[in-house]
């Protein structure tokens, strides 16, 4: 019996013994309010929602280096990845959100050495992903997002915890899913700990404004994290190269304007964004081998023009603008540029990317995604989702077309093809040391299928 | 008297508020649809589905960034625990 059902009968009971004064209706009612009272109860007891989604993702992608000579200019990769992740969200009480994310992703391999070859998986055991369970060595769960948020005062949000920041847009673009962070992949696409606060405006027009302020700390690996307080526990900072004190964590703040109406006439929705984000002076390297520390200002500003003119025709518009400034070296140079640990380097970059989307039926979309990004602009995406198919171009320009099609209202398949033109090349994650210049095509596929529940 | 009111009368008497209240899926998907349609509550109720795949859990799941309702509205739904 439905809830509807028993609350009707309940109120056909109550008007009931108005009139009737029946006994009989009275210890009706009793039972009744017996058993509402016992659903009552188990929806407290049900505050928390179990979500997440499986998927499988296939890449192909052709390299040609155009500067190499025949043997070397063609290299070919293949990978599987088959990824999970399980959130599980609970809202206590109307003004705190908790979430947390269980999630793992692997490529398809079975056996790995432990061997010196870096090429294969050298911290696992020979065979080791082939057994049942985890390696037996800890007992690790890898916990992607753990967050609090707390609406202290009605509009106003404070979130806290390991946040909610890989996986934006236009990730979900391409794929037809919901966004699944908060920013652009221009301003960041990794997971942070740390802190925010926003405040949202419900316009009397249905429109709504907000207002977020991040504070993402880079921490940096001093911590002992020994069993009992000793001296040792409680570390002095380490020092770089240079022998100058590393800081436990440098600042980044990331600042939010998020604008969102349904009220023009030309367009069903209409988003705008503006983000802002500072770093200072962020230690970058072990300190061992590097003194280098950087410091960002970046300026991103988002358009999302859906549903133009009546059609099902999408364009999205993002633009970029970096200056990074470097001191010190690691690998022999600073972010976007060669130099030595005494010297210094300012580099200013921008990026543009454009998306065209039609949804040609509810089940089916493609579009078409141009990226150009200048050499000395920091783009890095960390969503370890295979990213390194759309940010694989600094000095460069790619290409991206893609489809997706949803087989039922939980089950999405997503192909695209990447065309990428790679101008420079850095020593470490293609961001930090030595400059070098490169003429590489890049051709690519991907596939994926996405089962969420 | 509609089922709202009669829903309201032994949700007082009996102080059950959270089985009626705002926060419920369907309330959740009802004043989405009234603001992002443009539409009366009164409509935005008719586009509302049971089941697994019916619209009010699609919606608070969200799957997908987009559902089309039976009226041909687009409305767009947010994930849960994807913004600060």
């Amino acid at each position: 019996m439905s809830l509807r059902n028993i609350i009707l009968l309940m109120t056909l009971g109550i008007l009931s013994t108005a009139t009737l004064a029946n006994s009989s209706a009275e210890e009706k009612i009793k039972e009744l309010e017996a058993r509402l009272e016992a659903l009552e109860y188990k929806s407290y007891e049900s505050i928390a929602t179990l979500n997440g989604s499986v998927k499988h993702t296939s890449v192909f992608f052709n390299l040609k280096d155009n500067a190499a000579n025949t043997t070397d200019k063609y290299k070919r990769f293949k990978k599987h990845v088959i990824s999970s992740k399980i959130d599980l969200n609970a809202r206590p009480s109307d003004d705190v959100f908790l979430n947390t994310r269980l999630s793992m992703k692997k490529f398809w391999y079975n056996q790995a050495y432990e061997s010196s070859d870096s090429k294969y998986y050298a911290d696992k055991l020979t065979f080791g992903e082939s057994r049942q369970g985890v390696t037996p060595s800890d007992s690790t769960v890898y916990m992607e997002r753990v967050f609090i948020q707390w609406s202290f005062v009605p509009t106003w949000t404070l979130t806290i915890g390991r946040l909610p920041l890989s996986g934006g847009s236009p990730k979900g673009i391409m794929e037809g899913a919901p966004e699944d962070a908060p920013f652009h992949k221009f301003t960041m696409s990794e997971v942070n700990d740390g802190a925010s606060l926003s405040k949202k405006h419900n316009l009397t027009n249905g429109d709504s404004l907000k207002f977020t302020l991040a504070y993402l700390p880079w921490g940096t690996f001093n911590v002992d994290t020994g069993s009992r307080i000793t001296d040792s526990s409680y570390k002095d900072k380490s020092t770089d190269n240079q022998g100058v004190a590393v800081d436990t964590s440098d600042p980044i703040y990331i600042f939010i304007t998020d604008y969102k109406t349904r009220n023009f006439s030309w367009v069903r929705e209409f988003n705008f964004s503006f983000q802002y984000a500072k770093w200072f002076d962020v230690f970058l390297g072990p300190p061992a081998s590097s003194n280098l520390r950087s410091s960002v200002d970046r300026h991103t500003w988002t358009f999302d023009l859906l549903g133009i003119v009546g059609s099902k025709f999408d364009l999205n518009f993002a633009y970029t603008h970096s200056e990074t400034e470097s001191s010190g070296a690691f690998a022999g140079g600073g972010l976007f540029c060669s130099q030595t640990a005494t010297e210094t380097c300012k580099v200013k970059g921008d990026a543009f990317m454009a998306i065209a989307n039609y949804r040609a039926t509810d089940k089916w979309g493609f579009g078409y995604l141009f990226l150009k990004n200048s050499s000395h602009n920091l783009l890095f995406d960390n969503d370890m989702d295979l990213g390194y198919i759309l940010f694989m171009s600094p000095g460069g320009v790619n290409h991206i077309g893609y489809t997706n099609y949803r087989f039922n209202t939980y089950l999405t398949g997503a192909l695209s093809l990447t065309m990428a033109k790679i101008k420079k090349r850095y020593a470490v994650s293609n961001l930090i040391g030595t400059e070098e210049d490169v003429d590489y095509n890049i051709d690519g596929l991907k596939f994926s299928l996405t089962a969420r529940f | 008297m509609n089922l709202r009111r009669l829903c309201l009368f032994p949700v007082l008497f009996l102080s059950i508020s959270n089985i009626c209240n705002a926060a419920s899926p369907k309330e959740a998907f009802v004043k989405s649809v009234v603001k992002q349609c443009k539409i009366s509550k009164e409509e935005a109720m008719k586009l509302v589905s049971p089941g697994r795949t019916g619209t009010v859990i699609t919606f608070k799941l969200c799957p997908q960034k987009t559902m089309t309702l039976k009226n041909g509205c687009i409305i767009t739904c947010g994930k849960e625990g994807a913004s600060l």
